[in-house]
């Protein structure tokens, strides 16, 4: 009998476990400390969802507090074709709901992609019927999906589009004021990670973190919405009459510098991407650069008085209608003779104007026009603001002196000669123009805030006094006669300059314009109207006179006339009745969420099981109806997390469907075939566990077609 | 008999306080997967679980105390009624996870194949003991064989592949400790192995090389090993060609007949989510309680076949190495005891306690570590489960009452 002692065996078996038990501390060491960094990452990409808290642009006031663009909470619809199950229906009941083209929305849900979007930004109304049109549709309008989004609206539209301008698809300014500042108004996005379990739900966990995000300041202008309205209608109206190529207003407080209206034309939709173009998008006002034509008479005429040149009786010979210097020829629009200086700018002779500057001398006379501000910008918060043209003395011709003097051969931008004539309306102080006076953080804290300057003295008080009441004379008894009013003296000044035209290579167009000071004396207004090539008529006096008539006859009209008490001592609180930012109560407990969400003004409505909010709708920062409701979606804290589950009936699901249900169960799939779910295994309803396997048999998608339309 | 005091003093207190050092730190485990909001189900399992180890440390107990010859009466008996109870378990069973498994008795689920195993161990070790029998004829495997492999088929029937395979292990291990010849054994595994190695072509030729060498250098006639290669060759082929001409739903049906949570080798879900548990502990894991694979339910099974990642995760390489060497001192003492038992009985129960114990441990941990394929199979001391837990401490406590009677015969 042959038999093996144990013991002779036992180094086999030892050698054997030392090769298993070398393998476990190899293996462990492998994953636990070799691989650790990449393993730890794997767990934290799975366990960690980073959910973008997307903060609230900033806020454009008006002085007054009333909302020039604001940052509203509003939807995008996006679709995932694979869930929709009845591609008609749902087409039909979104076209219905967001008014698009039955056909578009058809062929949009039919593209293979697992994400398409439908509309972007849609209205409070159509989000409301889609809503509705979700809840009672019957799972017609499943797989569409409503995101959270913000629309930035501008109460004023057209009227204030270029002072305010517009922000392009990724949020940042490109015009006006977004575009000056961005940096301002911009929010800075937030995150806040919530953990997530096995079957991709959210779990709030202790140790989530949160970078709240902050929302942009708001900028406070010096516009005054309502005469920015009127500036705009009135310009609109005056375009179309005279058929001009282009125009602009704008509307100065003398004393302290800032833009109370400021409209150019042609304009644009700020809401409308299609409206932008390049011609509208132009803020003429501090843009383009025109020869002013009489108005500019203004600074020959302080030129004159300031260096006792002339004094007011002083009287001049007008030639007739035909000037001659050297061998230029100077034409008046009406033949005068012998007239006083007053005379001279009351009927607004180019001959004595011309005679004037040669007076002056070109030193002093280009000195005042530097003074006035001419050929410099003025430094407004604007982008792309103009220079104008005014040429050194050495660059002059032998007429440039004096074709100066009635303003040609100069260019000026509409902000240069309105803040010249703010000049004299302030007796003789040059101010810089304000078009911003504030700028405010989210809880209202002053992050900058401009104040009024001076930048020097042009002109003598006498000789603005002097001036002033020659442009009273000019409305009262010259060439602005249309312009007068009934219940306030004004002053002011036409202006028709011959406009060089590049492609006629001729002074055929005219620029028609109106600088005028409400009231003449103590001048609360400073308005310059500007139309560019009107088609017919083109004398000021019949052009722009009456536009800025019909402007100071509405803006003394409106809530707040320029005769009121000073603007500046009225302060608002920036406050919107209609709308309150929704606080974040995201991970607050569920009565902490409510407490906070009535304390502003809302009504709370939860769904789901839990003890900590995970989302909100209206997300947090954006702007509501106060008395809306908030949703408030709770964590399933406590959920009986159960390891087995019935499997749902797979059958007629595609496999990307098939195979999201069975994953979210953590159920491992194979797949036989393809087209659709034709039968599984185990059969729907019975018990599987995590990581248990399912066998889906597909079949292609015809046949399954054929199989349902019998 | 032996007088208590004697068992006081020679009783194998380390290996008993090894196994309980286990059972605790299962209990710990099993605690911490039930924290958690996700894990309310499992809240109160510990309890339960504390439960059992009260059974079960009664169990090894009671194991210890009594006699060889005990046993030896016994084992027939046993076996006959754990047959009884895994046929019961096929036709009245609790029907679990895609298995019929459990018995139901008032509440309490038992699991009769981890019972069964004690049964065919104590019977094995009663038949290979006979002394009289040549085992290192090939003839003489039958009725071990038999004994083995119904309960085997009884088990794979529920279906339980990781239980039913751990007999087979067990046999095998017995059966070399009985003296059967390296050889013999290598035979009867080889076909299997050539029927597995046989879908991958390479595997294959590496196979038949390991397979040549190993029956060339063992003194083998020609003619005889060439005979052996030879059927192995057409096991293998035969195999693959029924498996490939097998409708792709009824490849499904064997694969998801052999094992509900077989996943595919490292690759499945199961398994990656076990390493990334086992991976983020790092030398001294993330800390009691704080496991966030575990807490957010990424890993599956985690009270039972996965706590081992649990603990990978939480207690980190430190804890897994402490554990791993506690596993590696209970098997070694239980092979120690066996080479130091004189009766040939304790030594064959020794030894196939011990192939058990080495068959789950490895089994399971290498699957927790993505080296094994996902076969369901417990690990011992650690995962929950009541029937479990009291067999292998029975199994614990019986090595334990064989330590004391080294000198019995």
């Amino acid at each position: 009998m042959r038999t093996y002692d144990p013991r002779h065996r036992i180094k086999h078996i030892a050698i054997a476990c030392a090769v298993v038990w070398a393998l476990f501390f190899l293996r462990l060491f492998y994953v636990q400390i070799v691989c650790h960094s990449r393993y730890e990452k794997l767990a934290l990409t799975q366990h960690n969802r980073r959910v973008p808290l997307s903060g609230v642009r900033g806020t454009i006031y008006d002085r007054n507090g009333v909302v020039l663009a604001q940052d509203i909470r509003t939807c995008s619809v996006c679709a995932y074709p694979p869930q929709i199950r009845d591609r008609a229906a749902a087409a039909r009941e979104l076209s219905r709901a967001l008014g698009i083209p039955y056909s578009r929305v058809h062929r949009r849900l039919g593209k293979k992609a697992g994400y398409v979007a439908i509309a972007k930004k849609i209205s409070p109304e159509a989000e409301a019927r889609l809503r509705e049109a979700k809840q009672s549709g019957a799972g017609r309008l499943d797989g569409v999906d409503l995101i959270d989004d913000t629309r930035r609206i501008y109460p004023l539209g057209r009227a204030a589009c270029h002072v305010v301008g517009i922000i392009n698809p990724d949020g940042h300014g490109t015009e006006g004021i977004e575009a000056e500042f961005d940096s301002y108004l911009n929010s800075t996005g937030g995150w806040f990670i919530l953990a997530r379990d096995a079957k991709g739900e959210d779990v709030v966990t202790t140790r989530s973190l949160a970078k709240q995000p902050r929302p942009g300041a708001n900028v406070v202008l010096t516009i005054d919405a309502n005469y920015q309205a009127i500036a705009a209608s009135c310009l609109r109206r005056a375009m179309e009459e005279h058929r001009a190529a282009a125009g602009s207003v704008v509307m100065v407080e003398p004393a302290s510098g800032e833009i109370l209206a400021m409209v150019s034309a042609p304009d644009f939709d700020p809401t409308v991407p299609g409206t932008w173009r390049r011609g509208t998008l132009r803020n003429r006002v501090v843009m383009d650069q025109f020869e002013p034509g009489s108005t500019f008479k203004l600074i020959t005429l302080g030129a004159v008085l300031e260096e006792d040149v002339a004094e007011s009786t002083t009287i001049f010979y007008a030639e007739n209608g035909v000037g001659r210097f050297g061998q230029f020829r100077v034409n008046d629009t009406s033949k005068h003779g012998w007239v006083s200086l007053k005379e001279f700018f009351r009927v607004s002779s180019n001959i004595v104007a011309a005679k004037l500057g040669l007076m002056i001398g070109e030193d002093k006379f280009y000195g005042y026009c530097r003074a006035f501000g001419f050929g410099a910008t003025t430094g407004i918060d604007l982008p792309g603001e103009g220079a104008g043209k005014l040429r050194n003395t050495e660059d002059w011709s032998q007429r440039s002196l004096f074709t100066m003097a009635y303003g040609q051969e100069i260019s000026v931008t509409a902000l240069q000669l309105a803040m010249a004539y703010a000049a004299v309306a302030n007796d003789g102080v040059m101010t810089r123009p304000m078009l911003v006076k504030r700028i405010e953080d989210d809880g209202g804290r002053g992050l900058r805030r401009w104040l009024p300057r001076e930048r020097r003295r042009v002109l003598s008080e006498g000789t603005c006094r002097t001036i002033k009441e020659f442009l009273a004379d000019a409305v009262d008894n010259g060439t602005g006669r249309s312009a007068r009013v009934e219940w306030c003296r004004i002053g002011g000044k036409t202006g028709t300059a011959q406009k060089y035209s590049a492609s006629t290579r001729s002074y055929s167009s005219f620029v028609s314009s109106f600088a005028g000071l409400l009231p003449a004396e103590n001048t609360r207004l400073v308005c310059l109207v500007v139309l560019d090539e009107p088609a017919d008529e083109h004398l000021a006096a019949v052009v722009a006179a009456p536009v800025f008539k019909e402007l100071v006859e509405r803006v003394g009209n409106c809530s707040r006339p320029p005769l009121s008490p000073p603007f500046d001592r009225i302060r608002f609180e920036v406050r919107n009745d209609a709308h309150v930012r929704v606080p974040d109560v995201r991970l607050l407990a569920e009565d902490e969420a409510a407490r906070d969400l009535k304390k502003v003004g809302f009504d709370v409505r939860f769904s789901g099981v839990g003890s900590r909010v995970v989302s909100q709708e209206p997300a947090a920062g954006t702007l509501a109806r106060t008395g809306t409701d908030v949703r408030l979606r709770l964590a399933e804290a406590d959920k009986p997390a159960s390891d087995e589950g019935a499997l749902p009936d797979l059958r007629g699901l595609s496999m990307r469907d098939a195979l999201r249900r069975l994953s979210a169960m953590a159920v491992t799939a194979r797949v036989n075939g393809s087209g659709v779910v034709a039968g599984q295994s185990p059969p729907a309803g019975s018990l599987v566990r995590r990581g248990d396997c399912c066998v889906l048999e597909l079949r292609p998608l015809a046949a399954e077609r054929h199989g349902t339309h019998r | 008999m032996i007088q208590l005091t004697e068992i006081r003093r020679r009783a194998d207190l380390g290996l008993m306080g090894a196994a309980l050092f286990l059972a605790g730190v299962g209990i710990c485990l099993v605690y911490s997967t039930g924290q958690g909001p996700l894990a309310a189900a499992r809240a109160s399992l510990y309890l339960k679980q504390l439960m059992w180890l009260g059974g079960g440390i009664a169990a090894m107990a009671a194991a210890a105390a009594l006699p060889l010859r005990f046993y030896d009466g016994l084992a027939k008996l046993l076996y006959a009624l754990s047959l009884l109870a895994l046929a019961a378990v096929l036709v009245i069973g609790e029907v679990r996870y895609g298995a019929r498994r459990w018995l139901d008795l008032g509440g309490f689920l038992l699991q009769p194949s981890e019972f069964a195993k004690v049964a065919t161990i104590l019977l094995l070790a009663r038949i290979l003991s006979d002394r009289r029998t040549d085992w290192t004829r090939f003839r003489s495997l039958t009725l071990p064989l038999i004994i083995a492999l119904v309960p085997t088929a009884l088990v794979f029937e529920e279906p339980d592949l990781g239980t039913a395979l751990s007999l087979v292990f067990v046999l095998f291990g017995m059966l070399y400790w009985a003296g059967v010849p390296a050889l013999t054994l290598a035979v009867l595994v080889l076909p299997l192995a050539s029927m597995l190695c046989s879908f991958w072509w390479w595997v294959w030729l590496i196979f038949f090389g390991l397979q040549w060498a190993v029956l060339h250098y063992s003194g083998l006639p020609v003619v005889h090993y060439v005979f052996v290669m030879l059927g192995n060759g057409v096991i293998g082929a035969v195999s693959n060609k029924v498996w490939n001409s097998l409708e792709d739903y009824q490849k499904e049906r064997i694969i998801s007949f052999l094992g509900s949570g077989v996943d595919r080798l490292g690759a499945g879900y199961q398994s990656v989510q076990s390493k990334i548990a086992i991976g983020s502990g790092s030398i001294v894991g993330t800390g009691y309680l704080k496991g966030t694979q575990k807490s957010l339910a990424f890993l599956p099974q985690q009270h039972t076949d996965f706590i081992f990642a649990v603990l990978g995760e939480e207690f980190g390489f430190l804890g897994c190495v402490v554990v791993v060497a506690l596993y590696a001192f209970i098997i070694w003492k239980g092979i120690s005891i066996a080479l130091r038992s004189r009766s040939r009985f304790a030594g064959l129960v020794c030894a196939g306690v011990a192939s058990l114990l080495l068959y789950h441990v490895g089994l399971n941990i290498l699957m927790t570590l993505g080296l094994a394929p996902v076969t369901g199979v417990p690990l011992p001391f650690l995962s929950y489960g009541g029937s479990s837990l009291i067999t292998c401490l029975a199994l614990v406590g019986i090595m334990a009452g064989i330590s004391v009677r080294v000198h019995e015969f």
